[in-house]
Formats: C-alpha cells, sequence, structure tokens
C-alpha cells in the first residue's frame, strides 16, 4: 500500500524475508508472480508430458495396447490444449511478469493486483479443464480445435466440453489484462534514459506479442462464447441444419489460433537473443531491423489464418498462400540477425547457450516445413497428418520448448541467486535434443506416408511400425533429458552454488541489481545509454564513445 | 558441484569435448529426414503435387543447408579464445538488404508455382466421365453412382470398397451429414474436408489399377481412426462392366482385422 | 519523441492496416466473416489508439529522454505499487464459480457473482486507499 519513491542512492542491501503461504496467495509483487506462472505452467508441462509419453506409447505397434479410442480422444485434446493455453504461452507471460520491470528499471508492472488476478484467473482457467477428468463422461476429447459441429451439444453431451469453453474463456481474459498491463508498463514506467530504442529485444517482443493478444483472444472468446449459446441456450451458429455454418466456426477459431502461435513464438525469439547476445559479447545484430521484424510478423499474422482451411474448398486459398509465405521473410531475418550477432564473436557455450542454438536447428525445421505446409497444393497432400503434427511440434517443442529450457538456464540464478549445476544442464541438452530429433523425425516420415493425425492407432503398412517405435524410443530418450533439468532446478534451487549478481555478464538491466532482486527492484540504477546498460558500466571500452577511444589512446 | 553423481559428471566432460560432432550428424538426419519418401502419386493431379513438392523439398534443403552452416561456422570460428573484447559493431546495412530481398525472391518464385499448380489441381472438368456422390458419416463412407442405382454404403468394422475407373475424369461430390470430415487419399496426394452444409467438387484421374487405402483425416469422434475405405481403381471396360450388374446396395462382406 | 505517443502511434497504424487489410480481402475474396472479424479488429484498435495518443499530448517522461539520468528521479513519487491484496484471489475464484455456474446452475453461479461483486468492491475501496 506505499506510494513508491525512487532511491536517491544505494541503499544497503537487506536479505527478503522467506514468503509463507499466504503470503504466496496475497502476493501481487510482479516477481512473486512472475514464479508463480513459471512454477504453475511447469506443473503443467509435466502433466501434458506424461500425457505425450502415454500418447507414444499407446502408438509404439499398431494395436489397442495402452488407452482406449476414447481415453486417446481426451490424451491429445487435453495435451494440445494444456501446451498451448497452460504451458508455452503462459510461461512467456510469467517470465516477462519477472523480467519486464527488471528489464526497464521499473519498480513493479503498471496494475500490480490486476497482475495477480491474471495469474489466479490462469490456474483456474487450468484446473477447470482438467476437472473435465473427474466426470464419468470425461474431458473435452474434441481436439485443442473444438472443432464444431463435433463439440456441439448432439455430437459431445457430457460437459467436458462445457468446461473446456469456460477454462478457456478464464485463460483468454487472463492473456488480454496481462496485454494490457505490459502496454502500459513499457509506456510509462521505464527508467530515465530508457528511450523506446534502447529496449532490450526481449522488451521489444513483448510489446508486439501483447498488441497480437489484443487482435486476437477478443475473437477467441467470441468463438467460445457462441460455441456455450450453441451447445446450452439453443443457438444455431454452426449448425448448417439450421442455417448456421460450420465453416463459420473455423474462420473464428483460426482468426484467434494462428495469431496465437506467434504469440508462443515470438517472446521465445526474445530470450533466444538475449542468450545469444550475451553468450557471443556482442550487442544484437541488426536491433531496428529485428524489431520491425516483428512488427511485420504480427501484422501478417493477423491475415494468414484461413491456411489451416486450404483443404475445406471454401477459402481463397492463393491470398493465403501468399500472406503466409510473406511471414518466411520477417522469420528468417530473425536467423540472420542471430547469425550477424554470433559473426566475429567470442562465443562460449553453457547450457542456456547450447538450448539457444538447439532452438535455431530445430525451428529452422519448424520453419522450412512451414513454407511447404503455406502452399495449398502441398497442404492438400500433409494437412491433419502426422507432417503437419511434425512441423508444428519442430516450432512449438523444438522451438519455443527449447527456448523455455534456455531461459530456465539463463535467468535461474537471478530468480535464486543460485546456479543450476552446468554438468547436469549439458547432459540434458544432449539427452533432449537427440531425443527429440530421434522422436520427430520418423514422423515427418510417417506423415508423407499419409499417416492421419488424432488416431488412436494405424494400419501395419510398409514402414509405419518401425518409424513409430523409433519415435516412442525417442520420446523416452527426450523425457529422460527433460527429467534431468526438472531435478536439476529442484536440486540446485535450494542446493546450487551462489550465483552473484551477474554470472554471465549479461547486458540487460537486471543483471545490475542483486540476485534474486530486491523488493523494488533496484537499489541503484546505471546510467542507461543503449540496450546493454549493464554491459555499458562494466566495460565502458565496448561502448561506442569507449571504443573510440581505446583505439586513439 | 557434490550432487552429482560421478557418471553424470563423465558424460558432460564428454559431451563437452565432442561438441559439434552430434551437432552436425543430427543436424544431417535431419535434413535427411524430409528426403521425400512420397507415396508414388497415382493419379494425374497428384503427380503435379510430387513434382511441386521436389522443388519445395530441394529449396527448403538449400536454404536450411545455407543456414546450418552459418550457425555451424559461428559456433566452430568463433569460440572465445581470449578474454578481448570482440567487434561491438551493430548494423551492416548491404547485408541486412541483401538478407531481406533475397528470401522475398525465393518466396515469390515459390509463389509462383504454387498457383500454377493449385490452378490444375483444382481445375474441374466441364463434363466427367463418372460421378460418384461421396457422402460422409459418423463413422464411413456412403458412395452413390448416380443413374445408376448403385450405392456402395460402410461401417467402422466393414469399410467401404468403392470401384473407379482408370483414365477416365472421375468426379467426386462430397458432403458429410453430422460432423467435419475429410476424404483423403495418401496415394493421390490429396483431400478434402466433407462439412457438413457444403458440397465439394474435385476431379481425380487415376493412372495405374491398384488399391488405394483412404482415410478420414478430419477429427470425427469416438471411431475416426476406424473412418477407412478402399478405392478400387479397375481398367474402364471392368469398371462398365461392373455398373452394368445394375441397381443395388453393395456392402462390403469382408471384415477388416486390423485395429 | 515520446513512447506515448509511439504507442498511440502503434495501435493507430495497426488500425489501419487492420482495415486495408479488410478491404483488400472483401475484395479478393468476398466472403464475410474474414471481412468482419478484420475490419472489428480495426476499429477496436483504432479507439484505442485514439484513446493513447488523446494522452500522449504533453507526456513528458524522462524515460524519453536520451540523456536523462536515473538520479534525476531521486526521491519523487514514481507510482503507486501496492505489494499484496486479498481481493485479486478472491476475484478469480469468484470469476472461476460463476463461469462453472453457468453449466451446473445458478447454486453456484450466485454465490460465484457475489463473492465477484464483493472482490470489486474491496479492490476499488483499496484503489482509493492507494490513491491517498
Ligand atoms: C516434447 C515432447 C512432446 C511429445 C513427445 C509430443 C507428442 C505428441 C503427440 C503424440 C501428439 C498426438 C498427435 C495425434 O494423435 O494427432 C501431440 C499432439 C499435439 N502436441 Fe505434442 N508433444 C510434445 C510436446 C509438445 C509441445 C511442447 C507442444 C507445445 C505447444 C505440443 C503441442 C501439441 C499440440 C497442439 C497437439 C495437437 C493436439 C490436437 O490434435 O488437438 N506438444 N503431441
Ligand atoms: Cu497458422
Ligand atoms: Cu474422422
Amino acid at each position: 500500500m506505499t506510494a513508491v519513491v525512487a532511491p536517491a542512492a544505494a541503499e544497503p542491501r537487506r536479505p527478503a524475508r522467506r514468503a509463507g503461504v499466504l503470503d504466496w496467495l496475497v502476493t501481487t509483487d510482479h516477481k512473486h508472480i512472475g514464479i508463480l506462472y513459471m512454477a504453475t505452467t511447469l506443473g503443467f508441462f509435466l502433466v501434458a508430458g506424461a500425457i505425450a509419453l502415454v500418447m507414444r506409447a499407446q502408438l509404439a505397434q499398431p494395436g489397442l495396447h495402452i488407452v482406449e479410442r476414447q481415453a486417446y480422444n481426451q490424451l491429445f485434446t487435453l495435451h494440445g490444449t494444456a501446451m498451448i493455453f497452460l504451458v508455452i504461452a503462459p510461461f512467456a507471460l510469467g517470465l516477462a511478469n519477472y523480467l519486464l520491470p527488471l528489464h526497464i528499471g521499473a519498480a513493479d508492472l503498471a496494475f500490480p493486483r490486476m497482475n495477480a488476478l491474471t495469474y489466479w484467473l490462469l490456474l483456474a482457467g487450468g484446473l477447470t479443464i482438467f476437472s473435465g477428468l473427474l466426470l464419468s463422461t470425461g474431458a473435452a476429447a474434441a481436439g485443442w480445435t473444438m472443432y464444431a459441429p463435433l463439440s456441439d451439444f448432439e455430437n459431445t453431451p457430457g460437459p467436458g466440453v462445457d468446461l473446456w469453453i469456460m477454462g478457456v474463456l478464464m485463460i483468454s481474459a487472463s492473456s488480454i489484462m496481462t496485454a494490457i498491463n505490459f502496454l502500459t508498463t513499457v509506456m510509462l514506467f521505464r527508467a530515465p534514459g530508457m528511450t523506446m530504442m534502447r529496449l532490450p529485444v526481449f522488451v521489444w517482443n513483448i510489446i508486439v506479442t501483447s498488441l497480437i493478444i489484443l487482435m486476437a483472444f477478443p475473437p477467441l472468446a467470441v468463438a467460445m462464447a457462441e460455441l456455450f449459446i450453441d451447445r446450452r441456450l439453443g443457438g444455431h451458429f454452426f449448425d448448417a441444419s439450421h442455417g448456421g455454418s460450420a465453416i463459420l466456426y473455423q474462420h473464428v477459431f483460426w482468426f484467434f489460433g494462428h495469431p496465437e502461435v506467434y504469440v508462443m513464438i515470438l517472446p521465445y525469439f526474445g530470450v533466444v537473443t538475449q542468450v545469444v547476445s550475451t553468450f557471443s559479447r556482442r550487442p544484437v545484430f541488426g536491433y531496428l531491423g529485428m524489431v520491425l521484424a516483428s512488427f511485420a510478423i504480427a501484422g501478417l499474422s493477423m491475415g494468414v489464418w484461413a491456411h489451416h482451411m486450404f483443404t475445406t474448398g471454401a477459402v481463397n486459398n492463393p491470398f493465403f498462400s501468399i500472406m503466409s509465405f510473406l511471414i518466411a521473410v520477417p522469420t528468417g531475418i530473425k536467423y540472420f540477425n542471430w547469425i550477424g550477432t554470433m559473426w566475429q564473436g567470442a562465443l562460449v557455450f553453457p547450457t542456456a547457450m547450447l538450448f539457444a542454438i538447439g532452438f535455431m536447428l530445430n525451428f529452422l525445421l519448424g520453419g522450412v516445413t512451414g513454407v511447404m505446409v503455406a502452399s495449398p497444393p502441398l497442404d492438400y497432400h500433409v494437412e491433419d497428418t502426422y507432417f503437419l503434427v511434425t512441423h508444428f511440434h519442430y516450432t512449438l517443442a523444438g522451438g519455443s520448448m527449447f527456448a523455455l529450457l534456455a531461459a530456465l538456464y539463463f535467468w535461474f540464478p537471478k530468480i535464486t541467486g543460485r546456479l543450476l549445476s552446468e554438468r547436469l544442464g549439458m547432459l540434458s541438452f544432449w539427452l533432449t535434443f537427440v531425443g527429440y530429433n530421434i522422436t520427430f523425425i520418423p514422423l515427418f516420415l510417417v506423415g508423407l506416408l499419409g499417416m492421419p493425425r488424432r488416431v488412436v492407432t494405424y494400419l501395419p503398412l510398409p514402414g509405419w511400425p518401425e518409424l513409430n517405435l523409433t519415435s516412442t524410443a525417442g520420446a523416452g530418450v527426450l523425457a529422460l533429458g527433460i527429467a534431468l533439468t526438472m531435478w536439476n532446478l529442484v536440486v540446485s534451487w535450494s542446493r546450487g552454488a551462489p550465483a552473484g549478481d551477474d554470472p554471465w555478464g549479461g547486458g540487460t538491466l537486471e543483471w545490475a541489481t542483486s540476485s534474486p532482486p530486491p523488493e523494488r527492484n533496484f537499489h541503484a540504477l546505471p546510467p542507461i545509454r543503449s540496450d546493454r546498460p549493464a554491459f555499458d558500466m562494466r566495460m565502458p571500452q565496448g561502448t561506442p564513445g569507449g571504443q573510440a577511444r581505446a583505439r586513439a589512446g | 558441484m557434490r550432487m552429482d553423481p560421478g557418471w553424470v559428471r563423465r558424460a558432460g566432460v564428454v559431451c563437452r569435448r565432442y561438441a559439434s560432432a552430434p551437432l552436425l550428424a543430427v543436424a544431417g538426419l535431419g535434413l535427411s529426414g524430409c528426403a521425400s519418401p512420397l507415396p508414388g502419386a497415382a493419379t494425374v493431379q497428384g503427380q503435379r503435387i510430387a513434382h511441386l513438392w521436389a522443388v519445395f523439398f530441394l529449396s527448403a534443403a538449400g536454404v536450411a543447408g545455407a543456414v546450418y552452416g552459418l550457425i555451424l561456422w559461428c559456433i566452430v570460428r568463433y569460440r572465445r579464445r581470449s578474454d578481448g573484447l570482440p567487434p561491438q559493431y551493430r548494423d551492416n546495412i548491404p547485408v541486412e538488404i541483401m538478407y531481406t530481398a533475397v528470401p522475398v525472391g525465393i518466396v515469390a518464385f515459390l509463389f509462383a508455382l504454387t498457383y500454377g499448380t493449385e490452378i490444375h489441381v483444382d481445375r474441374v472438368a466441364p463434363r466427367p466421365d463418372v460421378t460418384i456422390n461421396v457422402t460422409a458419416f459418423k463413422w464411413s463412407w456412403l458412395f452413390d453412382y448416380p443413374g445408376t442405382g448403385i450405392t456402395v454404403a460402410g461401417t467402422p468394422d466393414y469399410p467401404p470398397i468403392a470401384m473407379v475407373p482408370v483414365g477416365r475424369t472421375v468426379r467426386i461430390v462430397l458432403t458429410s451429414t453430422d460432423v467435419v470430415h475429410a476424404f483423403y487419399i495418401p496415394s493421390f496426394l490429396y483431400k478434402r474436408d466433407a462439412t457438413p452444409g457444403l458440397v465439394q467438387r474435385f476431379d481425380l484421374e487415376i493412372r495405374r489399377p491398384g488399391e488405394y487405402l483412404g482415410e478420414c483425416v478430419e477429427f470425427c469422434g469416438f471411431d475416426h481412426t476406424r473412418m477407412r475405405f478402399w478405392l478400387r481403381a479397375v481398367p474402364p471396360a471392368q469398371f462398365d462392366r461392373w455398373i452394368e450388374q445394375g441397381p443395388r446396395v453393395v456392402h462390403q462382406r469382408v471384415r477388416y482385422t486390423a485395429p | 519523441m515520446s513512447a506515448v505517443r509511439t504507442g498511440g502511434r502503434m495501435f493507430l497504424s495497426s488500425a489501419a492496416f487492420g482495415i486495408a487489410v479488410a478491404l483488400g480481402y472483401w475484395f479478393v475474396s468476398h466472403e464475410a466473416a474474414g471481412t468482419a472479424l478484420l475490419g472489428l479488429m480495426g476499429v477496436s484498435l483504432g479507439a484505442a489508439g485514439v484513446y493513447v495518443a488523446r494522452h500522449a499530448r504533453g507526456a513528458a517522461l524522462p524515460a524519453d529522454q536520451p540523456e536523462s539520468r536515473p538520479e534525476q528521479l531521486a526521491g519523487q513519487r514514481v507510482g503507486a505499487f501496492p505489494t499484496s491484496s486479498s481481493y485479486p484471489v478472491m476475484l478469480a475464484a469468484g470469476i472461476a464459480l460463476f463461469s462453472v455456474g453457468l453449466i451446473y446452475g445458478w447454486w453456484l453461479a450466485l454465490p460465484g457473482a457475489l463473492l465477484g461483486v464483493a472482490a470489486i468492491i474491496g479492490l476499488m475501496r483499496e484503489s482509493r486507499a492507494i490513491e491517498r
């Protein structure tokens, strides 16, 4: 309940008090909320990952061995829903919750209490979706896309779908509020000298992500409301037998659904940019181009939704095809920015950097296969096969998930004041990276052979059982890698080596405060003259003026 | 750190020593991974798609190869060797313009090819040789041959086997009675959604006789997995004889025993 | 240039972009759903843009002056950030009960609504205390 006064000078450092359970319930401190977000989303990640393992086990060989048909349908729906709505996107928002004020030298987010509300709504939404498992009719089982009319009352009467709708509504309200909070904070609460063109790239990407959320989530809320009205209140929005349209649902859903994939990737682009720049000891190459590319992605992403509907025969395929192709250009620019950042740098490879490089290698396959599925004739073959499943896993799992792990290794020392074990980290990286590719490369192939997605089993056609078995084996290796990182987190939380304020030689402002940061984030701020104020402070010879002076001297 | 057991430490050392070798290996695997095991395209339309696929695959391999090369070059060449500060430049405008313009060119090229192919694949003949009305329902298919009185009906346990002639233009008129399904024949590299309330038309010209597996690929509920069918493509004369056997409802009698 | 103005421009140019794409899309597709979605997106972004742009006038923040230093703010009030409040979790619980109540019946929705309203009142009173 305190008006915050900027610190007059370096104050003596006080160790933070340990928080009890009740403190976590009522906290509105962005760092605590960020930790809650990240811990909760990691919890959902473990659940969704365990579900993925069960699915892979079921698919290891043809036949029904592990789960029955309807159980499998619930499993892939929960896995997809959780990974998208409860893991990859909200982890990024939680990370930004923690980092954004630190990055811009602010004491907190603009609306701390609204911020707390977004977290509790997210948690409530997630639990609501999963609570369907307790019903005798089971949780929603119509895929994370919840296509009408399959999801209407006639075809899916159980309340699992209703719970799913309400959960997603809560999550979308939460995301919209978070976006407003982020935008307001960046506009109004930057530290003196932190002009817009000195914002770290991560912050720019959060700005663009927030903008996308504001454009995309209201239509999602509309789709969910219409679905609910159809199911419970006698509406016919999507019911063709009463003048409604099944295609309408797809339009409204994908108007949200495609931009959502950029909500799930742009923050992670920011993470990778920051990590690569730090461990190359180079400034971000092509800063302005990178920012403009993010805006270009945001704009174009609003005009490509129906590339998910190429095979309906009811949309203008060439329009959506060219728009989708064009997105490849700003995405490609990011790659050249990263390469330009590493170019002539002095690279070191701690675990965070390895995961960032793993991101680049994996996401590239997601990108080039993305160009393939953006071509309608090719999509006629691969849409809704395992090729498509594998394409988006290369962007979201091979991409975002790897960047998520990079972020954990990079910022864990700041958040806890302790280092993660690098040895465990390296081992975890190699298991995850190799396991990931063994899991998914066979799925590209089996997809090209025509194996559909969302099937509980498959025919023993030539090659199919072998490829699926390889994939399942890979998933085991991958799971081991992830488990090692989780173990690392748990053990290092209390027993890791002390990290110090700046273990990596970081550039952004959070490395100029203590680990963990004090209650209002900063005891004193360094002068801000670039997007790397902490680096400038430590290495004045690295700043533009400094370098000239060094050469002259 | 003491908490690591010894094997973890040793593995960590090995990992670091051979850091870039597996990286290269996996990148190579990733590339060869997509090497196109497309099922042989059994229709004229599918052949065009296969050609387009080949161009896309080579372009993708080229782009990915170049970018992987640059990344690996950085990893190998720009390892930190001393404590000196590397150059701190931030921009190189000509390079930035180039890496924006070249992708635009590539993308324009690919779109032009896409457009040309799509026009051919989507073209419907003014007067097809054979028309088949296909209706998807939960969870099987109904093939109706208008004007002949012949209907082929299936169930999840007994998927339908529909006759089609080789070398003639077959018009499929597709719809659904309940939820969204999709009509997909991997060997034709082609699918189309069956949406309730919409009627879709497309043409297939089959090049060789054979039995082609068809699948529903839009998730449609409980028995989606078993919503399969077969197209039996036969020479035109044999097809005509089959039609001439007169009006009837053909049910599949052989239970397909696979899962 | 002030960041608030940048923010306003960001919204307004996104709005213009949305409307331009809506027009182009209608022209090439004659498809109503997408046109409406794009158009409404443009209009609502425009509304946000106008709001921000109006407040941008006269907003000169030290953050936007390239040569300003953090010490300039020393001792000044930079904002009000409460560190704890019990109302957000209460409001979230209210919203959750209310939404699930829409499925199962008023006996769940009503308590949820009451809890939510109580939390909102609490939040507003708390705000007045913070402003002071
Ligand atoms: C890393 C280990 C992962 C494995 C082994 C895995 C495996 C799978 C499997 C087996 C399916 C079912 C495909 C089907 O039946 O059609 C699936 C679907 C899906 N996965 Fe994953 N997945 C992983 C990670 C992720 C991540 C990180 C995301 C992030 C967003 C994700 C998002 C999805 C989505 C959206 C679906 C589609 C669900 C649907 O069809 O409704 N997965 N995954
Ligand atoms: Cu998309
Ligand atoms: Cu189906």
